[in-house]
């Protein structure tokens, strides 16, 4: 199945091997980003997260297929074939992270690192009731990241259980000389019993749901999982959610103008396979033709709203503050609760054809880009299907407070029915 | 010559061995690409890291030319697409640059003609482009090449004063041990901008000698005067000395303002400068050529 770009010449032991999405370098494996700009590229050195994985004995299984350059959140958009969704056939598996999401969801992989800029790890590990992290920003290095929108990407642990996500965390995370915004401590005990000690009720904060922007289905998860925790002990406090179609807008304005800036760099000349276009005008026009010719659709169409971005000044700025809103916001929020809880997804994996419509699209990471302008931990947790597919709450604890997030996951994956 | 406005941008070589934002070597005479990191060819997945020798050479050279410090300064990418920019940026300051004013004190004489200057920041250098016929060589051993780029207000008003400014900013850096100095490979680039009359700035990039200074600037002068005597519009260009005929050819056009779309780098984080840090840097800094010659004045 498409959702394997290469494999490791020799497969691990059992429960020994983990999968990477194909944005994170290995020099020993080819290193595509899922994109032809980047076929066949051998990297010259080793992302830090896999050093880290083969010194705690760990193993590299293979590379799995992405959305091209981590832009997009279909699981459509990887160059060399889309990513079918084992769990819900015939509908999206979600991106970026489709190719690690979906070997997951098989059995063939029981643990990968997946890379999340505005829920690329979360929104596939929702579509296929696994279970994926991301990450406080700093906490886990981007040395060895292919690099999308800077300022918002986080490499992060992805597995069919919080047990799994937890033991990769505890491998990767940790400061790192070579990523100047990496300073963050390696990981501490993931212990709920301090959380839940007595006289000190954990809070939930229940962030509110637009009458359209969830299904009966998401509520229902978002119930059982409060049921979970009130019957434990802790105390429901109601948040009031910003505007999340804001966020989105905000979201795509950075995002963008980043990618823009980090894919300036592909122009054919010095990595992925030698141009052979024949002569060319100048060395602008084969440039032009090189990334016209091995850009993807969504790619190109992403890139120019970027170059836009950056070229009005207004447009970032206002996305900046808008950024430094929604981070106030979950300031306050956190001041009265300890983690909170939505739904993952506006609704069920769509089906192919309801992914037609970019409506659609648009509104898949509806409840995921908060946390990443505001670079706090949130994980997506599967909660038992009712009817129509699979679904996933998403958490999200204060920045730094990842070993709170995994321990709550923890306790609610043990509880649910 | 009151209605000549000369700027000089003068970038120098810090001498710290190694790249601005990582840590392969740097080194004069080296064949080409020997010398080559994920950072300096634009490798995907290759992150910066700043090295804090390159600041405190930077920082010398700032309170060498009494320039204010700021205590938190940024780092910028601008981008452009060439040949010789691996990332399709440089990195740079361009919002908050490290340090700002200042002046360069240039012997005139037995006087001394104060420069002032507009700042002085960190920047990485291009790889090295070298055209033979149709085929063009890149050598990204100097990409990366940590930099200082002094900028001097476009107050110099004579091609001798120009190229004494650049001697003494050569000549103040070798002394403080910012920079070796040595021309020949590359170490010291001047940049000079000249207006006649008020009228649109011309660069003259790459006039990379004093001597060199003084004839690009002086043919410059002479090529503007002319053009307005004769009616004519002096063009905002960029144009580049050539050596043999002693004048200036053009380059290309300054078409307006090039879009270098201005970006503060997510992955480098603000550098802070503390008091302390600048008060040992100041105390150690060597004697510099203008102290010399004041104490030679008496």
């Amino acid at each position: 199945m498409t959702a394997v770009l290469a494999r490791a010449p020799s497969a691990p032991e059992p429960g020994r091997g983990v999968w990477l999405k194909d944005n994170i370098v290995t020099c020993d494996l080819p290193t595509t980003a899922g994109s032809r700009m980047l076929e066949g590229h051998l990297p010259s050195f080793d992302a830090t997260v896999v050093t880290r994985l083969r010194q705690a004995g760990f193993a590299v299984a293979g590379k799995a297929a992405m959305d091209e350059f981590a832009i997009g959140s279909t699981g459509r958009e990887c160059a060399f074939g889309p990513v079918d969704n084992p769990v819900a056939p015939g509908c999206l598996v979600g991106g970026s992270s489709s190719g690690c999401a979906a070997l997951i969801a098989t059995g063939e992989a029981s643990a990968a690192l997946g890379s999340d800029a505005g829920g690329s790890i979360r929104l596939p590990a929702a579509f296929t009731r696994t279970v994926g992290m991301r990450p406080t920003r700093g906490r886990v290095s981007r040395n060895g990241l292919v690099a999308m929108a800077s300022s918002m990407d986080t490499i992060g642990p992805m597995g069919s259980d919080v047990g799994t996500v937890a033991a990769l965390f505890r491998v990767i995370a940790g400061p790192d000389l070579d990523d100047a915004t990496c300073d963050g401590p390696a990981c501490g005990d993931v212990d709920l019993a301090r959380d839940f000690a007595q006289g000190a009720p954990l809070r939930v904060g229940l962030l509110s749901v637009g009458p359209t922007e969830s299904d009966v289905d998401g509520m229902a998860a978002i119930a059982a999982t409060v049921r979970v925790l009130v019957r434990a002990g802790a105390a429901a406090v109601s948040v009031t959610a910003p505007d999340r179609r804001r966020q989105l807008a905000a979201y795509r304005v950075l995002a963008d103008a980043e990618a823009w800036s980090n894919l300036a760099r592909y122009d054919g000349f010095r990595h992925g396979p030698p141009y052979d276009g024949g002569t060319a005008a100048g060395w602008r026009a084969a440039r032009t033709r090189i990334r016209t010719d091995r850009f993807g659709a969504e790619v190109r169409v992403r890139l120019v709203h970027g170059a836009w971005a950056l070229e009005s000044g207004e447009a970032l700025a206002a996305a900046e503050r808008h950024r430094r809103r929604i981070r106030a916001f979950y300031d306050r929020a956190f001041q009265r609760c300890d983690v909170l809880v939505e739904p993952a997804c506006p609704s069920a994996p769509p089906s192919l054809a309801a992914a037609e419509s970019p409506k659609v699209i648009a509104d898949l990471d509806r409840f995921l880009v908060g946390t990443s302008l505001a670079g706090l931990p949130s994980l997506v947790l599967p909660v038992r299907t009712v009817r129509g597919g699979p679904r996933a709450v998403h958490l999200t604890a204060p920045a730094g407070a990842d070993e709170r997030l995994l321990a709550v996951a923890a306790f609610i994956e043990r509880g649910l029915p | 010559m009151t209605d000549v406005a000369i700027g000089l941008e003068v970038h120098a070589r810090l001498a710290t061995g190694r790249r601005l934002l990582s840590s392969a070597p740097v080194r004069d005479g080296a064949a080409p690409n020997s010398a080559v990191d994920p950072w300096s060819v634009g490798e995907p997945g290759a992150m910066p890291v700043l090295d804090p020798a390159a600041v405190t050479l930077a920082l010398r050279a700032a309170l060498a030319f009494d320039c204010d410090i700021r205590v938190v300064s940024g780092f910028d990418r601008k981008h452009y697409g060439w040949p010789d920019l691996p990332k399709g940026y440089q990195v740079t300051q361009q919002a908050r640059p490290l340090a700002t004013g200042g002046r360069v004190s240039v012997p005139v004489g037995d006087d001394e003609t104060p420069v002032r200057l507009r700042r002085i920041h960190i920047e990485e250098d291009t790889a090295a482009a070298k055209h033979r016929g149709e085929t063009t060589f890149l050598d990204f051993d100097r990409s990366g090449v940590p930099l200082i780029e002094v900028v001097t207000e476009p107050v110099i008003d004579s091609p001798e004063l120009a190229a004494g400014c650049f001697r003494e900013i050569r000549d103040t850096l070798v002394a403080a041990g910012v920079t070796e100095g040595r021309m020949e490979h590359g170490h010291l680039r001047c940049d000079a901008n000249v207006s006649v009359g008020g009228g649109p700035r011309v660069e003259i990039k790459n006039v990379n000698s004093f001597r060199f200074v003084r004839r690009a600037v002086e043919s410059e002068i002479r090529r503007q005067r002319a053009l307005v005597q004769a009616g004519a519009a002096v063009v905002p260009e960029t144009r580049r000395f050539d050596r043999g005929t002693n004048e200036t050819a053009a380059l290309r056009a300054l078409t307006g303002v090039v879009a270098y779309r201005y970006m503060p780098d997510p992955d480098l984080p603000d550098l802070h400068v503390s008091r302390e840090r600048l008060e040992a840097i100041l105390a150690d800094l060597p004697e510099l050529p203008l102290a010399r010659r004041r104490q030679a004045r008496g």
